[in-house]
C-alpha cells in the first residue's frame, strides 16, 4: 500500500514539475488545441448540412472536442524523442518506473490543453446551442476516464515503434487516422453504415473518443451504454499488456552512448 | 532560368537522398495513401446519408478533395521542408547562408529544400480528380483544364504567401510559430466553403483564401471557367505574393544575422 501511496506521490509531483514548465509554452499549448479541436470541428460543420445527423450533433461534437482536448497524446513526440535522442537511459537510471515520466508529461499537457481549450469549447458551445443533462455527463466521466487510459496507452505503445524504427510519427498518424476514422470524429458512430459500425463499436478507437461523447449527450440506451463499458475495460486491459509487452521487447534493443 | 535550374537541382539532390532510405519511402507513400483513403472515407459516409453537401455530389467532392491532395502534396513537396525550422533560422542566425547567396533570398529560403516522397499525394490526388471526373461523367473542356491550372498555381502561390508569411513574423517575435495554425486553416480546404457560414466563408475567401485552392479550382473542372472567378484568384494570389515579399523585406531590415 505505502509502495503505491509512493507511486502516486511521484506521479503528483511529476505532473507538477510538467505543468510548471510547460507554462512557459503557453503560445505552443495554443496552437496544440487548434490542431487537436480542427477535425471534429470540421465533422461539426459537415453534419450540421446533413437534415437525417439528428438535432443533437452539435451537442456530440462539443463533446468530441473536449474528449479530444482532454485525452490527446503526444508520445510520439515527447516520449519518442527521448528514445531518440538517448534522454530515456536518465529515466532508467531513476529508482521508479520510467513510464512515469511520459505519464506525468502526458497529465500535465492535458490539463493546460483544457485550461486553454475553454474559451473556443464555450464558443462552440454558444453557437451550437448545445446541451447536456447532469445525469448524462456523470454517467460519462468513468467513459472518459477510460478514454483517457485507452488513448495514453495507444500512443505510447506506437511510440515505442522509435525502439526500431525512424518512422515513429508516421505510425502514430497511422493510429490518428483510425481514431478520426471509426474512432467518432468523422462521423458519430450511430450514422456509420453497416458493417463498419459493428466494426467500429468493437474497435478501441470508438472508446477513446465517440464513446465518452455519445454517453455525455444522452443518445444511448442503458444496454448500449453497459456494452460500451464493457469493450472499453477489454480494451484496456489489451493494450496495457502490449504496453508492456512492447516495453519488455523495446528496452532489450535499447542502446545508447556509452552503453 | 536560373532560379528553375536550381530548383532542379535542389529536387535532384533530395530525391537522390529519399532514394538512399527506401523502407522510409515505403512508408511514407503508404501513410500518404491512408490518409487520402480516410478523407475519401470520410465523403463516403456522409453521402450515405445524404445526396448533396451543400449542393456538393459525391463526384465534385472526390475533385474537390483529388485537388486538395494534389496542392497539398505540392506544398509539402517544396515548401513544407524549408519552412518547418525556418523560425529558428531566424533565431539562430542560419539564415545568413542564404542572404550571402549570389539568388533571390526569399525564394532561396523559403523553396530549396524538398521532400520528393510527397509527390504521391499529387499523383493520387491527380487520380482521384480522375475518378472524380468520371463518376460525374464529364470531360473538362481545355478552357476548364486552362482555368483549372491557373487556379491550381494561383492556390499554391497563395499557400508560399501565407506559409511563408506567417514565418516572416519570426523577425519581429522569434518564438512565434504560426505553422500549426496555418496548417489547421489549411484543413478548411478540405470541404467546399459552401458548407461554412457566412463570416467564415468571407474569411477563407479573403483573408485566408482557402477557397481559391480548392473550392474553385474544383468548381471551375466541373461547371467550366468563369471569368470573374479567375480574375479575383489572379488579384488575391499578387496581392498576397505583394503583401508578403514586402513583410519580408521589411523583416530583413530588423534582421541582425548569427554575428550581431
Amino acid at each position: 500500500m505505502s509502495k503505491v501511496r509512493r507511486l502516486l506521490r511521484l506521479l503528483r509531483l511529476e505532473i507538477w514539475r510538467q505543468f510548471i514548465g510547460w507554462s512557459g509554452a503557453w503560445w505552443f499549448l495554443v496552437t496544440l488545441v487548434v490542431g487537436q479541436s480542427v477535425a471534429p470541428l470540421l465533422g461539426l460543420l459537415i453534419w450540421l448540412e446533413v437534415p437525417s445527423a439528428g438535432p443533437r450533433i452539435g451537442s456530440y461534437y462539443l463533446a468530441v472536442i473536449c474528449v479530444g482536448l482532454v485525452t490527446a497524446s503526444f508520445e510520439n513526440h515527447t516520449f519518442a524523442q527521448s528514445i531518440y535522442s538517448g534522454g530515456l537511459a536518465t529515466a532508467l537510471l531513476r529508482p521508479q518506473p520510467p513510464v512515469l515520466g511520459p505519464l506525468g508529461e502526458n497529465l500535465a499537457i492535458r490539463l493546460w490543453m483544457l485550461l486553454l481549450g475553454m474559451p473556443l469549447i464555450a464558443a462552440v458551445g454558444l453557437s451550437v446551442g448545445a446541451s447536456f443533462s447532469v445525469p448524462a455527463v456523470l454517467a460519462a466521466v468513468p467513459a472518459l476516464v477510460l478514454a483517457a487510459v485507452l488513448r495514453f496507452l495507444w500512443v505510447w505503445t506506437l511510440a515505442m515503434a522509435a525502439f526500431w524504427t525512424e518512422r515513429v510519427h508516421g505510425v502514430v498518424a497511422f493510429g490518428g487516422v483510425l481514431i478520426l476514422l471509426i474512432g467518432g470524429s468523422a462521423a458519430p458512430i450511430a450514422l456509420l453504415p453497416e458493417p463498419l459500425r459493428s466494426i467500429a463499436q468493437l474497435l478501441p478507437f470508438r472508446s477513446m473518443l465517440g464513446f465518452p461523447a455519445e454517453l455525455a449527450t444522452g443518445t444511448l440506451t442503458a444496454a448500449e451504454a453497459a456494452t460500451g463499458y464493457l469493450v472499453a475495460l477489454f480494451w484496456v486491459g489489451a493494450l496495457a499488456c502490449s504496453a508492456v509487452g512492447a516495453w519488455r521487447l523495446g528496452i532489450r534493443r535499447y542502446s545508447t552512448v556509452g552503453a | 532560368m536560373r532560379t528553375v535550374r536550381l530548383f532542379g537541382t535542389a529536387f535532384s539532390l533530395a530525391l537522390r537522398g529519399a532514394l538512399a532510405y527506401r523502407t522510409n519511402l515505403f512508408f511514407d507513400a503508404l501513410l500518404a495513401l491512408v490518409q487520402l483513403a480516410a478523407s475519401i472515407a470520410t465523403i463516403g459516409i456522409v453521402f450515405t446519408r445524404t445526396g448533396l453537401l451543400a449542393g456538393w455530389s459525391a463526384g465534385q467532392m472526390l475533385v474537390l478533395v483529388g485537388t486538395y491532395s494534389l496542392i497539398t502534396g505540392l506544398r509539402a513537396t517544396f515548401l513544407d521542408p524549408s519552412l518547418a525550422d525556418f523560425s529558428e533560422q531566424i533565431r539562430d542566425g542560419r539564415l545568413d547562408a542564404y542572404l550571402l547567396r549570389p539568388a533571390n533570398s526569399v525564394l532561396l529560403a523559403t523553396t530549396t529544400r524538398h521532400a520528393p516522397v510527397a509527390v504521391v499525394q499529387c499523383i493520387l490526388g491527380v487520380g482521384v480528380i480522375i475518378s472524380g471526373l468520371r463518376e460525374l461523367e464529364t470531360i473538362p473542356s481545355p478552357a476548364a483544364l486552362a482555368a483549372w491550372f491557373l487556379l491550381t498555381c494561383a492556390g499554391l502561390l497563395i499557400g508560399w504567401a501565407t506559409s511563408v508569411g506567417l514565418a516572416s513574423l519570426a523577425f519581429w517575435a522569434p518564438r512565434l510559430n504560426l505553422g500549426v495554425l496555418h496548417g489547421a486553416a489549411w484543413e478548411f480546404g478540405r470541404y467546399p466553403i459552401d458548407i461554412y457560414g457566412r463570416c467564415i466563408r468571407q474569411l477563407l475567401t479573403f483573408a485566408f483564401p482557402v477557397a481559391v485552392v480548392t473550392t474553385w479550382p474544383a468548381r471551375i473542372l466541373v461547371h467550366g471557367p468563369d471569368l470573374g472567378t479567375l480574375l479575383m484568384a489572379v488579384l488575391l494570389a499578387a496581392g498576397f505574393t505583394a503583401g508578403t515579399l514586402l513583410l519580408w523585406r521589411l523583416g530583413l531590415r530588423r534582421y541582425t544575422g548569427a554575428t550581431s
